[in-house]
């Protein structure tokens, strides 16, 4: 008895001495950046109840902002806006993203390989960039479709209007259809395949065992797939921005940063915290639902863990229709938009193509970019694209080793906290880091208005990808190989550095490519926080784009794009690599 | 009832590797049969199964069910695996986990290519429900089921359309060890009741021994050997098919004497020159493999096994509970020997003992 008491009262050592430094390093970088990140809602959260300036100690608490804002019939219609965008969206995206998953996975449809790198690659397109060309295409007045079909039936309206909820939810659900791809197919890929031969065997047709069994079962993963798509929807910016702003159609997106940054008077952070707080209710209960249905997801997946390979349907003549369906597909999300933005590039002023328009192509549109502005953007960006991936990677490793290999009491929090910003619209982040620089960090740190601040927001905002890549590599790999380093003396430090991340290399190699070629066209985190310092490129595109430049900012465009392609080739070459042998 | 000729299929996975996983099996079952393919895992006995089924097309070859080809390269015809009426039950049993056990059962009725009443769906289920005794579960959701539920659900989802066939791949092998022994002969009651050819893949020896009318050993893609249980435990015709079937001490060696038409022959082998019985016509000079069982080498002297008498020393022993598991050393060589364990000498002692010549099986090397 006297033995067991002795025994329990040894094992007790301090905190501080069962770590050593690398290992309070980590804990340092996972505790400060939690309180960061649950600092922003919370931030959010006591702004939109006070009234007055938030500094001044006269200022009260009341409802006054909520009442505001949902009794403004604008903030209202903006509301209905974004959820018949957001619905637009999700029906697009399934309705391109769901095939395209069923066919990869589920037929012997020739090129998958080329097919998946396709997808991967255009979701790197900026939607600001097929938004441009969309909008050159479909505007009402100048839209080069409704200008042909004008003359060439003799109508006196225009068939198509891109700038409508449905027009500008036709473009941003053909750009986030990659996503519902590679979510769906995932769903599919999990399914036990004997579960839709049993009901073949049982002489069901082919439809029926789609209806019956096969939709069913991939039910909760397409579900699930939906909530996040429309999650993405209700908060993006590009395409409300370039379609919706000068035709004066708003979203949750543009309208947040029309209060933050209003062309007349003061921001008014009182609406804008209102309805984020609105809207970091509805992602937390979106969220929690989608957590349910992955449960249930995961309920139907293999467990045999036989390396079962599904058989593939013979798509035989169909195979032709399969292909068309992809290319038209290709055509109207990503080659079509981009051959009007060059097309457009290059005239002084937008019409369509004719021989007069040919005769007066001109690059005047690149020679005449305030190249002083393109540069320091340039430079912005360059410093991001390096430190972001950089450090948010090294807080992913942080994370994922507190969280699946420290034995610290109450650590799965932490990866709640680090899925935050995965359920929270990443604009919300934006202005919670806006408010916290302009509130908190003030006397201490002068952040605004300096890349730094932007730098905070990005780590934030690919935190949860980065962290779902380390602890998914981190599950994998043994702990025995980590332990018998701890066993041969290694400090913990040395263990991650000699052992966990060079096993870890070329999953961090290809996240790291990943955050630095979506950090470098992000645009909707930049909008909100960039003053005239600290401009990255997707904003002087942005600010060209506002001022009428339409034919700088399509010209800026391009030359962004063409920055990227090295980075997407580098990308595409790691990625070919990672997967050999995956035999996919 | 089932013919299948020359069936060969070759896997193409990544690159330019190929994989020939059946290779020209040819085997025919009889009305009411239950016909088990038995071998290691890996050596085609699921590919097998799944190209009668018709998941998986041959690449050359020929299955007839009831006379009609439903594949041949032959005259190149082909019945998709939902027009051959063939009842199958998955290794993972594939239930269907958003239906209730009575929508599991009832989905080939409901969906198949027989049209089937409201009500007849109604009766049929509930009897087969009843023949796997789950009729008092069929409201539940499938997913909340034991394994041996979940086992016998997708037996009787298997049989509810009353298909020609019955294919079963491995369906034991998701149960504990207690219940696997227990369905081993409920299950063969069960086929045998429904009155159902069936089909039987395993690579438990046990279980083929149990359950099967005739079993087919295979390994590489072949079927090596083809018999009645018996058959197959006792006269093995192949030295891979005596090893893999319970245990057997193998010994090479040349045939010394061989009469033309008589079965008995001499072989001389490491541990001397025995007389055995030939598996199959062998002529003086041959190269054989002697297949001698344990449980066949005896202590005690009697008319029959006076012929082959080997003596040695006792090497080692382990008691494995109903006998003494013991290895003898006959002229350097290790013999297996099965003893009772109160009759079994000290170690280090001699020992004699003999073998019948009909348990000393010769077989072509
Ligand atoms: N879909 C497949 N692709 C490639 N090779 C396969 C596939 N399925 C099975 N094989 C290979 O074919 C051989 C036979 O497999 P299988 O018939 O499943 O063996 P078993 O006798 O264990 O049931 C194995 O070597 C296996 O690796
Ligand atoms: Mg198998």
């Amino acid at each position: 008895m006297t033995a067991d008491v002795t025994l329990q009262r040894a094992i007790k050592i301090p905190f501080m001495r069962r770590y050593d430094p690398s290992a309070l390093v980590m804990f340092g970088i996972v505790f400060s950046l939690s309180l960061l990140i649950i600092a922003f809602p919370i931030i959010i959260f006591w702004l939109s109840f006070r009234v007055g300036r938030p500094i001044d100690p006269a200022a009260t608490y009341s409802f006054a902002h909520y009442i505001k804002v949902f009794s403004d019939p604008f903030a209202f219609k903006v509301l209905l806006n974004t959820l018949g965008f957001s619905l637009t969206t999700l029906v697009v995206s399934l309705s391109f993203g769901l095939p395209c998953a069923w066919l990869v996975e589920r037929t012997n449809l020739p090129g998958k390989p080329i097919l998946y790198t396709l997808m991967t690659i255009g979701l790197l397109l900026p939607g600001f960039a097929t938004a441009m060309g969309w909008l050159f295409l479909m505007h009402p007045r100048i839209g080069l479709v409704n200008a042909v079909l004008k003359s060439l039936l003799g109508l006196d309206f225009p068939v198509f209007n891109i700038t409508s909820i449905i027009g500008m939810g036709w473009v941003e659900g053909l750009s986030l259809a990659p996503v519902a791809f590679i979510m769906t197919a995932a769903v599919f890929r999990a399914m036990d395949p004997s579960l839709e031969e049993s009901a073949e065997m049982s002489g069901a047709p082919f439809h029926t065992i789609a209806r019956r069994v096969t939709l069913p079962l991939a039910w909760p993963g397409i579900l699930a797939a939906g909530i996040y798509i429309f999650t993405i929807g209700f908060a993006a910016f590009d395409v409300p921005a370039i379609i919706g702003w000068s035709n004066r159609i708003f979203t949750f997106s543009t309208y947040m940063v029309t209060q933050l940054s209003p062309d007349d008077g003061l921001p008014q952070y009182g609406p804008a915290t209102a309805l984020s707080t609105f809207v970091i209710a509805l992602a937390g209960g979106l969220s929690w639902w989608y957590g349910r249905l992955q449960t249930r997801a995961h309920r139907y997946q293999v467990v045999t863990g036989k390396g079962y390979r599904p058989r593939l349907l013979e798509l035989g003549k169909y195979k032709l229709w399969a292909w068309l369906f992809l290319a038209a597909y290709f055509l109207l999300s990503k080659l079509i938009p981009l051959l009007i933005v060059i097309w457009a590039s290059l005239l002084p002023y937008f019409q369509p193509p004719s021989a007069e328009a040919i005769a007066m192509m001109t690059l005047k549109h690149f020679n005449s970019l305030p190249w002083g502005l393109v540069l320091e953007g340039l430079k912005n960006t360059t410093i991001l694209v390096f430190l972001t991936p950089t450090v948010t990677l090294i807080c992913a490793i942080a994370f994922s080793w507190v969280v699946l290999r420290s034995k610290l009491p109450g650590r799965s929090l932490f990866d709640f906290v680090a899925f935050l910003p995965h359920a929270i619209p990443n604009i919300v982040f934006g202005i919670g880091v806006l408010l916290f620089a302009l509130y908190v960090m003030r006397g201490v740190a002068p952040i605004f208005g300096t890349i730094w601040i932007l730098l905070i927001v990005f780590v934030v905002g690919r935190l949860s990808y980065a962290t779902r890549m380390t602890n998914s590599t981190m599950i994998q790999i043994h702990k025995d190989l980590e332990e018998s380093a701890q066993m041969s003396g290694a400090s913990t430090g040395t263990v991650i550095r000699r052992v966990v991340a060079p096993l870890l290399g070329p999953t961090l190699i290809y996240a790291w490519l990943w955050i630095a070629l979506i950090t470098f066209r992000e645009l909707t985190l930049a909008v909100i926080l960039t003053t005239r310092d600290n401009m990255t490129l997707p904003v002087v595109v942005w600010s060209l784009w506002v001022a009428s430049g339409f034919g700088q900012a399509a010209a800026l465009t391009l030359i962004l794009l063409v920055m990227m392609i090295p980075i997407v080739c580098l990308y595409w070459w790691v990625a070919r690599k990672m997967s050999f042998g995956a035999n996919r | 009832m089932i013919d299948v000729k020359d069936l060969s299929l070759t896997y193409h996975s990544s690159g330019r590797q190929t994989h020939l996983a059946v290779d020209k099996v040819s085997f025919s079952v009889q009305k009411g049969q239950v016909y088990t393919l038995l071998g290691p895992s890996g050596c085609g006995k699921t590919t097998t199964l799944r190209c009668v089924a018709g998941l998986e097309k041959p690449d050359a070859g020929e299955i007839l069910i009831d006379g009609s080809p439903v594949s041949s390269s032959v005259t190149n015809s082909w019945v998709p695996p939902s027009q051959r009426a063939i009842g199958m039950v998955f290794q993972s049993y594939a239930i269907w986990p958003h239906m209730s056990v009575f929508e599991n059962v009832a989905f080939p009725l409901r969906y198949g290519p027989f049209k089937v009443s409201s009500a007849d769906i109604q009766t049929r289920v509930t009897r087969a429900l009843s023949q796997v005794q789950l009729d008092h579960l069929k409201d539940r959701p499938a997913p909340h089921l034991s394994g041996g539920q979940q086992q016998r659900l997708a037996l009787a989802r298997a049989f509810v359309m009353e298909p020609k066939v019955l294919l079963l791949d491995e369906p034991l092998s998701n149960l504990d060890a207690k219940l696997r022994e227990e369905m081993r002969v409920e299950l063969r009651q069960l086929i045998k009741s429904i009155g159902m050819t069936a089909i039987f893949v395993t690579h438990e020896q046990i279980e083929a021994l149990t359950l099967s009318d005739v079993i087919a050993v295979m390994n590489n893609g072949k079927i090596v050997q083809e018999g009645t249980p018996l058959d197959i435990y006792q006269r093995p015709t192949n030295p891979f098919v005596a090893n893999f079937i319970g245990q057997s001490n193998l010994l090479n060696g040349d045939v010394v004497e061989a009469t033309a038409g008589q079965r008995a022959i001499r072989v001389k082998t490491p541990l001397g020159t025995l007389a055995c019985e030939a598996t199959q016509e062998v002529a003086a000079g041959a190269k054989v493999v002697v297949s001698i069982r344990p449980e066949h080498v005896e202590i005690e002297k009697s008319a029959e096994n006076q012929g082959n008498a080997l003596q040695g020393t006792l090497a080692s022993t382990s008691f494995i509970g109903n006998a003494m598991d013991c290895a003898l050393r006959v002229d350097g060589q290790i013999l297996k020997v099965l003893m009772h364990a109160e009759r079994t000498p000290p170690i280090g002692s001699p020992v004699t003992v003999y073998v019948s010549n009909r348990h000393c099986l010769a077989m072509r090397a």
